[in-house]
């Protein structure tokens, strides 16, 4: 081959690819028919690699010297810090970036455009298909792109990707949340100008030409894909916090869903799959990858709804059961999510800083404690996580002194919400074994502890029980239950007398039903005695041979104080704080001793022994203008009677006739002054006072005549020391308890000589705590030790206990 | 002799082989556990001061008691230690015990602290516990068994009472100061 053919062989492929051309050259571009000469001439000198290595060159070479006017767009013209925009210039400066990003894109897709004849001849050189020269050229691009790449390449992508989703979704309403602003009148939810001037068509219509061309050249993806997702996770983020704030009382799982389904899905439809009939579109997403995306979009939407749900949590269980839907939400995404974790640390912590600090009233701790079990075994039924959750609130309970005392009287109040639940669940959990036999029975249903699950805390005791048993479970013993119970019921019947018994049965019959008949049975035993007085006491008046019926001689002696008395099984009633006894006047101790007369008729060997301290009177104190009517207890009533003899009392002449301490009286004497019927004359000194006005209601109502006019009846336990209850309370019993460790104790001393506090403890936990299961901390115990010192009862020396000789 | 069998291990020894007499092994140590563990809280809860035991240490098998001399006999307002070790077969057999405290007494070793007293030996009974014994042992102190005595010397001294007494004090004395 010569030079001369060799030349006018590049003659043609010029024409061909006038690309190749010098600058200065004018080369007239052939036409398809003579580019198929070309096209055999460079088959047939087998030339294709050449003149393609040649082509692409050439066009990498035009390129990169064009392509750094992309980028020129992306330059922040001025230096504005957009968060000190406002919302209006914001959108203004997003519209700007939008404006041109658009063009820049217009303008890389013309460059590429320009390539594509050259490349479609290109390809016709090769015979088969196996190279796609314009997914090389695509991708070719997106190399130099890439390569030039400006550091805030992405702040004008967001800003044009933003305009469109807003004009895109200015019509979205998820559920029934709607823009009620003043300005929606007047203003375009999508590009925020004035209706009459709204550009949002402009708008997608220039979006979806842009998304095209992008696609076009297949860069969409490896330019903006990471900002679309990122908006996308923005959007669901914000709808999701908007649609859940603080508003748990509807389901939203449903309508989010939705609004991902139909919503979310045409946006990304409408930027991957432009409705234009090109060949390109294979370059897009497909549809089976779209499904992916959509589900991937799903996901985050669970996982979001989650989160905000988690934060929410605490609020949620405080609202229960008015929260249900947000809790059936929740536990629905918790399934398809990974948070279980983190909602146990997010909830403790709240609980801790929010439930379990002294500010908080133990009943509102437990009643968000049984609030807590609720939900939380609505959203995991296994008891794991309530378990997890809950261990913290437990121990709190432990140390408060009351949580007894409250979870039993919540459970036998009337109407109390807990009653409902004891009434509901009247399943018989007795004791552990047969829990285990519940769990034995029912092994089809079973299902393994979670693996995300605390291994060491085995959840197999709170799979089964209900709340109740959750609340009696805090102590892990039922006995301590059952005792406060046992005085809490004492209290009950001795202050209301005979009323309401049947309510009490029920409640006794419902809590054997769950606790068992042996724990309860002196609580029976209380009851029947109850009921046992009543009768008593209506056969003694009725009964004819009796000292106290009506056909006897005294007949107006015994209508002037009817005596009623509830007569107690000692042995069955909880110990009574009898720690003073009062003298009552002789006329009431001579009806008294009536009835104890008439008692011992009655009732052949046995006896009365009557306990003045408790027990109540029901007086009328007639006055010089007035009828009061009181029912206080008896020493009261002794009081106020003692004055009707003598207008002025000391304090230490009423202590030695009624034979009750001072201070104690003291106490007593305060509940009268209240009533304006006493006043301190001078220290110590007290006169009975006929036109007083009680001093609660004068700070009440202001004016006395409100008071004055009509009988008033007073219900006995105005102050606080009333309240207390007559019988002793779990703290006494605590002390019973150390007393048990005290005789421990002395063994220990007494045989092993003397011992330091550490092992003390040791032995006792060894030792004494497994029948009373009773436990002791060792701080307890060293108070409890100190104290036995001071009384020289012990010694200590050396670090060192001993008893003392 | 019967009822120092446990029945149930005698039972199963019979016709099981050698692995669930391991398991029996444990199952019957945890009785024995339980059986000294009420034992422990019954003594504690009596309020008999003059006689008294504590585990010592952690191993609820080997205790320490205390008994006080009885009132008008010559051991009156003494202390004896004792130690007390207890099988796995306890109940059905007896405890070993010895006393700490030397104990000058016709029925007591001197220095070793045996004790000869039939009822921790062939006359045992799984009736008895730990109070019984240190009861036995209290009376023991005022009315010794001269007849199989373990101290020569105290079973010869022990008619005249006021020597005994002086030597019992002597003892005593030196075992205190000890």
């Amino acid at each position: 081959m010569d030079a001369s053919t060799t030349k006018s062989y590049w003659k043609e492929i010029v024409t061909a690819f006038p690309i190749l051309s010098k600058p200065e050259e004018q080369i007239n571009c052939c036409d398809d028919e003579e580019f198929v000469t070309i096209k055999n001439i460079i088959i047939e000198k087998k030339l294709i690699n050449f003149v393609h290595g040649m082509v692409m060159n050439k066009i990498k070479q035009d390129l990169m010297s064009k392509i750094d006017k992309f980028w020129l767009f992306f330059l922040p013209n001025d230096v504005v810090e957009l968060s000190c925009l406002k919302v209006e210039e914001k959108i203004q400066e997003d519209f700007v970036g939008f404006e041109k990003f658009k063009s820049a894109v217009d303008e890389l897709f013309n460059l590429a455009q320009s390539y594509v004849d050259i490349i479609n001849r290109l390809q016709m050189l090769f015979e088969n298909n196996k190279i796609n020269l314009l997914k090389n050229l695509n991708s070719q691009i997106c190399a130099l792109l890439h390569s030039q790449l400006p550091s805030d390449y992405n702040t004008i992508i967001y800003q044009f990707y933003r305009t469109a989703l807003k004009s895109f979704t200015r019509d979205d309403v998820v559920g029934d949340k709607r823009n009620t602003s003043k300005e929606g009148a007047f203003y375009c939810h999508g590009c925020c100008s004035e209706l009459f001037a709204c550009k949002c068509d402009y708008i997608l219509e220039s979006f979806h030409l842009t998304n095209w061309q992008l696609i076009t050249i297949g860069i969409l993806e490896p330019l903006a894909g990471d900002v679309i997702v990122d908006l996308i996770h923005q959007k669901i983020e914000t709808e999701v916090q908007e649609i859940t704030k603080e508003n748990f009382g509807e389901k939203h799982i449903p309508a989010l869903e939705t609004w991902i389904d139909t919503n979310v899905y045409n946006w990304m439809k409408y930027i991957y799959k432009p409705k234009c009939n090109t060949s390109v579109t294979t370059l897009a997403l497909n549809d089976t990858n779209l499904e992916i995306f959509m589900r991937k979009l799903k996901h985050l939407l669970y996982e979001s709804y989650t989160r905000t749900r988690i934060d929410q949590l605490f609020n949620i269980i405080i609202e229960y059961p008015d929260s249900e839907p947000a809790v059936i939400d929740l536990s629905f995404t918790l399934q398809k999510t990974d948070f279980k974790s983190e909602l146990c640390e997010k909830l403790r912590n709240a609980l801790h800083s929010r439930l379990l600090h002294p500010a908080v009233n133990t009943i509102d701790i437990i009643t968000a404690y049984t609030a807590a079990i609720k939900v939380l075994r609505k959203i995991d039924p296994c008891g794991a996580l309530l378990q997890e959750v809950t261990l913290p609130i437990r121990t709190y309970l432990r140390s408060r002194k009351d949580t007894v005392r409250c979870v039993m009287t919540t459970l036998t109040e009337e109407g109390h919400y807990l009653t409902d639940e004891l009434v509901r669940n009247e399943k018989v959990v007795n004791d552990g074994e047969l829990l285990e036999e519940d769990c034995m029975l029912d092994f089809f249903n079973w299902v393994p502890d979670p693996v995300d699950a605390n291994p060491s805390l085995s959840s197999k005791r709170f799979r089964n029980s209900d709340t109740v048993s959750m609340l009696v479970d805090i102590y892990g013993t039922r006995e301590l239950f059952v005792n406060e119970y046992r005085a809490l019921l004492a209290d009950r019947l001795l202050t209301q007398f005979m009323d309401n018994i049947g309510d009490e049965i029920r409640y006794l019959e419902l809590l054997k039903l769950r606790f068992g008949d042996t724990l309860l049975h002196s609580c029976s035993v209380m009851l029947k005695d109850v009921y046992d007085s009543k009768r008593i006491n209506h056969h003694l008046y009725s009964d004819p041979t009796s000292n106290l019926s009506s056909n006897n001689l005294n007949t107006e002696f015994v209508q002037q104080f009817p005596v009623r008395a509830i007569i107690v099984s000692n042995q069955f009633w909880p110990n009574f704080k009898d720690n003073f006894s009062v003298e009552l006047p002789p006329v009431i101790q001579n009806h008294l001793d009536n009835y104890t007369k008439a008692f011992e008729s009655f009732k052949g060997n046995r006896t009365l022994n009557w306990k003045p301290n408790l027990g109540m009177i029901n007086i009328d104190l007639e006055l010089r203008d007035r009828t009061l009517n009181f029912i206080v207890s008896p020493i009261h009533a002794t009081i106020i009677w003692h004055f009707q003899e003598q207008v002025q009392w000391t304090i230490n002449d009423l202590s030695i006739k009624m034979r009750v301490p001072a201070t104690t009286l003291r106490r007593r004497i305060a509940f009268w002054q209240n009533q304006g019927l006493l006043r301190e004359k001078s220290f110590d000194t007290f006169i009975f006072v006929e036109d007083g006005i009680p001093t609660a209601s004068l700070s009440a109502k202001g004016n006395r005549t409100s008071f004055a006019g009509r009988n008033s009846e007073f219900v006995y336990g105005d102050d606080d020391d009333e309240m207390e209850s007559a019988v002793a309370s779990a703290q006494d019993q605590r002390e019973e308890e150390l007393q048990v460790f005290w005789s421990y104790i002395v063994g220990m001393l007494t045989n092993l000589d003397s011992l330091p506090l550490d092992r003390i403890h040791q032995m006792l936990k060894m030792f004494a705590t497994q029948g009373t299961g009773v436990d002791c901390s060792l701080t307890q115990l060293r108070l409890f030790l100190d104290e036995k010192v001071k009384q020289h009862l012990l010694i200590f020396t050396g670090g060192r206990y001993k008893l003392s000789k | 002799m019967a009822q120092n069998v446990n029945p149930r291990l005698e039972s199963s020894s019979s016709d099981s082989p050698k692995r669930s007499e391991d398991m029996n092994d444990r199952f019957e140590s945890n009785k024995v556990v339980q059986r000294l563990q009420k034992e422990l809280m019954s003594l504690m809860m009596s309020c008999d001061s003059s006689v008294s035991a504590f585990p010592d240490g952690d191993n609820l098998f080997k205790w320490v008691a205390t008994i006080v001399g009885p009132k008008d006999t010559v051991y009156e307002n003494l202390k004896y230690k004792l130690s007390m070790e207890f099988p796995r077969g306890y109940p059905y057999k007896p405890p070993t015990v010895i006393f700490l405290t030397p104990c000058f007494h016709p029925n007591v070793d001197f220095e070793s602290g045996a004790i000869c007293l039939d009822i921790l030996k062939e006359k045992w009974s799984a009736m008895y516990d730990v109070k019984s014994i240190l009861i036995s042992l209290q009376s023991l102190l005022g009315e010794p068994n001269n007849e199989s005595p373990l101290n020569g010397k105290a079973a010869q001294l022990w008619p005249r009472q006021e020597v005994f007494k002086a030597t019992l004090l002597s003892t005593y004395k030196e075992s205190e100061s000890n």
